[in-house]
């Protein structure tokens, strides 16, 4: 299978500086890492990058050992690894604990699966057997279950006072909605899929929901992220930038942030696989 | 029935040339399409859409005069395309450019069709100004800008931006061309409505233009045309032709910064 890795970011307009992180890479097997800093802490601009770097690190060093740890808890070890690595780094700037209030997703292929988790919030999208899937992971109020809370007791009980419990999953393809509510926060779960049927998978952060053309947000499925023309080389950037290009031709702007990575699959064709071997 | 006849013989040398520069030294084949301007009579080639790696390109066009009134400084024109392309090399923005090569004298070449920068070697360039007979300005300059609005509307179609800059060489008077400056203007001004390519600078070079009245001629079909520039290289000389390499190479910088702006460069001075 070939697969091509590209990513976008763009600071929102509403926004004076990006709180958005994105992480890309093929080794030691590709990978995306998204991360969105909260706008309501300080200095999430700089935490958000350092998560998302310590994610890399984790994930690209550790994740094969995950396998002999605990299996039924890799997404918890995982999360804790990420967070005090990232904590690790961020005192010694100094930064504040708050700064890394930022939500994280990352995604990743080893042999023939694709895997993702989602910290926080934040949107999944791909094509599978030619079906097109939105994932858009929401809280309720809009307080997501950052990892940071797991760096400070008070913070923790605060957030579990005040946050609703409702998390929401949204399921949108071709049309129906499905929503799946959780009752519990920091339930983090890794997810996969074979790739063999994927077309593409995209990771993003809440910004792709956020055009707003004035009077209402405009929906995922009409952005038109999944209108893809071609999925070689820069795939993610040329056609968000033509969404945004239009957009902006109507007055219709993100308000938010837009952090987005993604991984297109081809497969290889027989005639590619016998030059490949000679 | 004579336009006809000539424009017929166009076609097929842009067809043999590209199958001749095909056997000596491009890829092609897979990686290049060869496309049919409708409504028109010539076709172009370009790479691929699906070799094409970055988000944006710079189109560049370089046609050539070939007629026989350059042989004087034929070793001169052919080393300035070289010099163009290291100087391009040198740019930030050498991923995101293309260039297409044109050549003309009564007939109009296609020496290689839009490709990146990466793709060219300055090998292919050394004997690329053959300088025989007459001179189809209209001819290759029409056939330049179709090819640019034809090619910059497939890679808009693919999600491609672009814009683009023309460079037209000659140092004589139209004597050949099957079309007019008219056609030339019209498909300037329904370029410059498209919004398939974001902005398209052009600049016509006089060379030699000391002891002729070329100058005048040139101005005016600049003029009558919407040419956006004219430079006018009094004498064709290996320190005149190096300079007017350099202007090209900068303008070429100048106009791929300018891509994602909406506007096109502002005009170089020689």
């Amino acid at each position: 299978m070939n697969i091509t890795i590209d990513k976008f970011i763009q600071t929102g307009f509403k926004h004076s500086i990006c709180e958005d992180a994105v992480l890309t890479g093929n080794s030691p097997f590709p990978y995306l890492i998204v991360a969105d800093g909260c706008s309501s802490s300080e200095e999430t601009h700089i935490g958000s990058n350092i998560l998302a770097k310590a994610a890399e690190f984790i994930l690209t060093t550790k994740i094969n050992h995950y396998n002999y740890i605990d299996s039924d808890n890799i997404a918890m070890n995982m999360a804790q690894d990420i967070i005090d690595r990232a904590w690790f780094v961020a005192q010694h700037i100094p930064l504040e604990k708050s700064a890394l209030d930022s939500t994280l997703m990352m995604s990743w292929v080893i042999a023939d699966e694709l895997y993702y988790i989602v910290f926080g919030d934040g949107i999944v999208h791909y094509q599978y057997n030619n079906q097109s899937v939105f994932l858009n992971h929401e809280q309720a109020d809009n307080m997501p279950d950052y990892l940071s809370y797991f760096l400070d007791r008070d913070r923790m009980q605060a957030y579990h006072e005040r946050a609703s419990l409702e998390l929401k999953d949204i399921t949108m393809s071709n049309g129906d909605i499905c929503t799946k509510n959780h009752e519990k926060h920091f339930e983090y779960e890794i997810k996969k899929m074979p790739i063999d049927q994927l077309k593409y998978f995209i990771l993003s952060t809440d910004g792709l929901a956020s055009f707003f053309d004035g009077s209402k947000y405009i929906s995922l499925e009409e952005i038109g992220i999944q209108d893809f023309k071609k999925l070689n080389g820069d795939f993610l950037e040329r056609r968000v930038k033509r969404i945004i290009k239009i957009n902006t031709k109507n007055h219709i702007f993100h308000h938010d942030d837009l952090g987005m990575a993604g991984m297109s699959f081809e497969p290889i064709d027989e005639n590619q696989k016998e030059s490949n071997n000679e | 029935m004579l336009i006809t006849t000539m424009a017929t013989l166009s076609l097929t040398k842009i067809v043999a040339k590209i199958n001749y520069m095909g056997d000596t030294n491009m890829k092609i084949n897979n990686d290049i399409m060869k496309i049919d301007n409708a409504g028109s009579d010539f076709q172009f080639s370009a790479i691929e859409v699906d070799r094409l790696g970055s988000s944006e390109y710079t189109l560049v066009t370089l046609v050539l005069d070939m007629s026989s009134s350059v042989r004087d400084y034929q070793s001169e024109l052919n080393e300035s395309v070289a010099t163009i392309l290291d100087s391009c090399r040198m740019s930030p923005f050498a991923e995101k450019l293309m260039v297409r090569l044109v050549t003309f004298n009564e007939n109009v070449y296609e020496e290689h069709g839009f490709m990146p920068l990466s793709e060219l070697d300055n090998a292919d360039y050394k004997n690329v100004v053959q300088p025989r007979g007459m001179t189809a300005l209209f001819d290759a300059s029409l056939n330049a800008i179709q090819a640019t609005v034809d090619y910059g509307k497939t890679l808009y179609d693919n999600d491609f931006d672009s814009n683009a800059i023309l460079f037209v060489v000659t140092d004589g008077a139209d004597n050949s061309s099957s079309k007019s400056i008219q056609d030339v203007g019209d498909t300037i001004k329904s370029f410059n409505r498209n919004e398939t390519v974001e902005s398209f600078r052009s600049v016509l070079i006089g060379v030699n233009t000391e002891y002729s009245d070329v100058n005048t001629y040139l101005k005016d079909f600049k003029d009558t045309a919407g040419i956006d520039q004219y430079i006018d290289i009094k004498n064709a000389n290996s320190n005149s032709l190096a300079k007017m390499a350099d202007f090209i190479s900068q303008s070429i910088s100048a106009q791929s910064k300018s891509l994602g702006s909406g506007v096109a460069s502002k005009a170089l001075n020689f």
